[in-house]
């Protein structure tokens, strides 16, 4: 499909109703029955300027407890998306995501050794050493599939699992000579998990996930030439090197900053690309937007599954994902092969 | 008129030199052929000529400025590059592919407007790849995809072609409609071609000089009759040829001898 201008506001107008359609679905879930009329009716009264119709207990639940968690379920999950489109197109390779490149790992070791190291000085000083982590990895993960001949897919591929796995050890150890209740904190970032969502948290992250959205998007049509291969990128008059250099910056950025409030979240940015891909074709026009704002809905989804599918108990979101994500993966490896 | 000046021209992508010490000159409308045997360089020159790399020593000059002083969006404006071959990560249609020619063109905010369709649609017209504008790229013949390629540096408007072993994977048809359709935009437009090719008798017909190169170093350059002569071709290539003359076009035609014969 050829991106126009038109297409691009129609298709973000669509996802922006489903996302809204599926948010108040999810405010209606739960393990406290709020029925969907009392929510429409409240939501309903609150616009219209009248006293709201729900009592205090349910106004804690709704506006303190659920609504923030979707809000930030929202948030991650467009920003995994994002990145995850970003990372498949630089490395020309449909199956690079911020999980399967260990990034979101190394973002998780930066945000807890901030913990551990005493860093709950500055609210944004969780956040920055999240990023650090998510720069530190990327570039190990490059220079590691780096050959002099250049870098093969699967290369990659394996570099950022095996980053990922010894991050992953890293986190284990952290956890093992950690005595505290932070042993808690550091548990969730392994997991994946929304269920401490402050609006606190939102405010933090947001600012660093719509500059990083807009950057990106000012590059989504030289993506769509670096996708095609970095020579034809050069010769069709995009400077290669710094834009890839500049967008591999930003998208660590958005998933270092959602990496430092919700864990790790696996398989997001692999699975919402690839169904859009399918919709929509492969224009970075599109697909950015179209990604981001499913993306939005596709989390939200994915957490109300977690915390209601088992209720009382709640499940990580990560584990939800991952169970989806897994299998989803291996089919995208089987139909596209190995080979490069 | 120079064109293109290729000055002292040196490269190597480890160690050992891939292009030592290349002058020469195209001229302005000329096609321009480049032969070698394998790994003589051939693609890295090209490479060179549109700053895909940058030389370690020498300069290359488009109309009298320094490759290295033209920005990249300004440089393919002027120089457009017909790849080898282009393998897909990610489904695109023909139509996409083209438009991406006018990428060089485009606003701030990056979408294509009614010129650069009109200008994709003459160039899918030109290579006749318009009834199969909405195909997905990999679904097609190694002949469209070339074609399809072609329409792309068209849709650029360069002023400079720069074409990488256009029909190797072509059979006898598609090479000629290549070839003729690239010496139809030459005659009519004024293209100024330069073109890599293991073929040496098509080179021969179609191009006006051919630069033989051999070892990283120009072997030989000139007219036809110049360079494709049993000397030239024995030496560089290394096997036994016989040089007659083509009946129709009169132009020099090789054929490689067997050692046995």
């Amino acid at each position: 499909m050829v991106a126009t201008l038109r297409k691009v506001l129609l298709i973000c107008l669509a996802f922006a109703f489903i996302f809204v359609v599926i948010a108040i679905l999810s405010l209606s879930l739960g393990t406290a029955d709020i029925g969907l009329m009392k929510i429409l009716f409240g939501i309903f009264e609150a616009l219209s300027g009248s006293p709201c119709g729900w009592n205090d207990t349910e106004k804690v639940i709704i506006l303190h407890i659920r609504l923030p968690r979707i809000i930030l379920a929202g948030i991650v999950g467009a920003s995994l998306s994002v990145a995850g489109v970003v990372f498949q197109a630089l490395f020309r390779n449909p199956l690079a995501d911020p999980y399967i490149l260990g990034i979101s790992s190394g973002s998780a070791v930066g945000a807890i050794l901030a913990i551990l190291l005493g860093a709950g000085l500055s609210f944004l000083s969780i956040p920055a050493a999240s990023f650090s982590g998510a720069l530190v990895t990327i570039i190990l993960v490059l220079s590691i599939a780096r050959s002099r001949y250049g870098s093969h897919p699967n290369t990659l591929l394996l570099s950022g699992v095996i980053v990922g796995a010894f991050f992953s050890a890293v986190i284990m150890f952290l956890v093992s000579i950690t005595q505290d209740e932070r042993v808690h904190t550091i548990l969730f970032w392994l997991m994946g998990d929304l269920s401490l969502s402050r609006y606190s948290e939102i405010i933090v992250i947001t600012p660093f996930v719509i500059i990083g959205f807009f950057i990106i998007y000012l590059y989504a049509h030289p993506l769509n030439l670096i996708a095609t291969g970095e020579d034809t990128a050069l010769q069709l008059g995009v400077e290669v090197g710094k834009v890839k250099r500049l967008l591999l910056i930003t998208a660590s950025l958005i998933t270092g900053v959602v990496v430092s409030v919700s864990g790790v979240i696996g398989f997001v940015g692999l699975i919402v690309p690839h169904m859009m891909r399918m919709i929509f074709g492969s224009d970075h026009r599109i697909l950015l937007p179209a990604s981001g704002l499913f993306g939005l809905s596709f989390l939200v989804i994915a957490d109300t599954i977690a915390r209601t599918i088992i209720a009382p108990i709640e499940l990580p979101v990560g584990v939800v994902t991952a169970i989806f994500g897994a299998p989803f993966f291996i089919y995208l490896l089987r139909k596209k092969g190995l080979g490069s | 008129m120079n064109m293109v000046r290729v000055s002292r021209v040196g490269f190597r992508y480890i160690e050992e030199w891939v292009l030592r010490d290349i002058s020469f000159s195209i001229n302005k409308g000329e096609v321009l052929g480049v032969i070698g045997p394998n790994g003589s360089g051939k693609t890295t020159l090209l490479k060179s000529l549109n700053r895909t790399i940058t030389p370690e020593q020498g300069d290359v000059f488009i109309d009298g400025t320094n490759v290295k002083e033209i920005k990249r969006r300004e440089l393919a404006r002027i120089v457009g590059t017909v790849p080898q071959e282009a393998s897909m990560i990610f489904p695109i249609t023909v139509l996409e592919m083209v438009l991406m020619g006018r990428a060089p063109y485009l606003g701030r905010l990056n979408f294509e407007g009614e010129k650069d369709y009109a200008k994709a649609i003459m160039a899918m017209e030109m290579t006749d790849t318009l009834p199969f504008s909405s195909r997905n790229i990999d679904a097609l013949s190694g002949g469209e995809k070339q074609r399809v390629l072609i329409a792309r540096a068209i849709a650029q408007e360069p002023v400079i072609m720069l074409l990488d072993e256009p029909t190797s994977f072509l059979d006898i048809k598609h090479q000629i409609e290549i070839y003729d359709l690239i010496k139809g935009l030459n005659s009519r437009n004024d293209l100024t071609v330069v073109i890599v090719s293991h073929d040496i008798n098509l080179a021969a017909q179609y191009c006006n000089r051919l630069l033989l190169l051999n070892n990283g170093r120009v072997s030989k350059i000139g007219s036809p009759e110049d360079v494709v002569t049993k000397e030239n071709i024995e030496e560089v290539y290394g096997c036994r040829v016989l040089v007659d003359r083509n009946p129709v076009t009169e132009k020099p035609r090789i054929t490689p001898l067997s050692r046995n014969l």
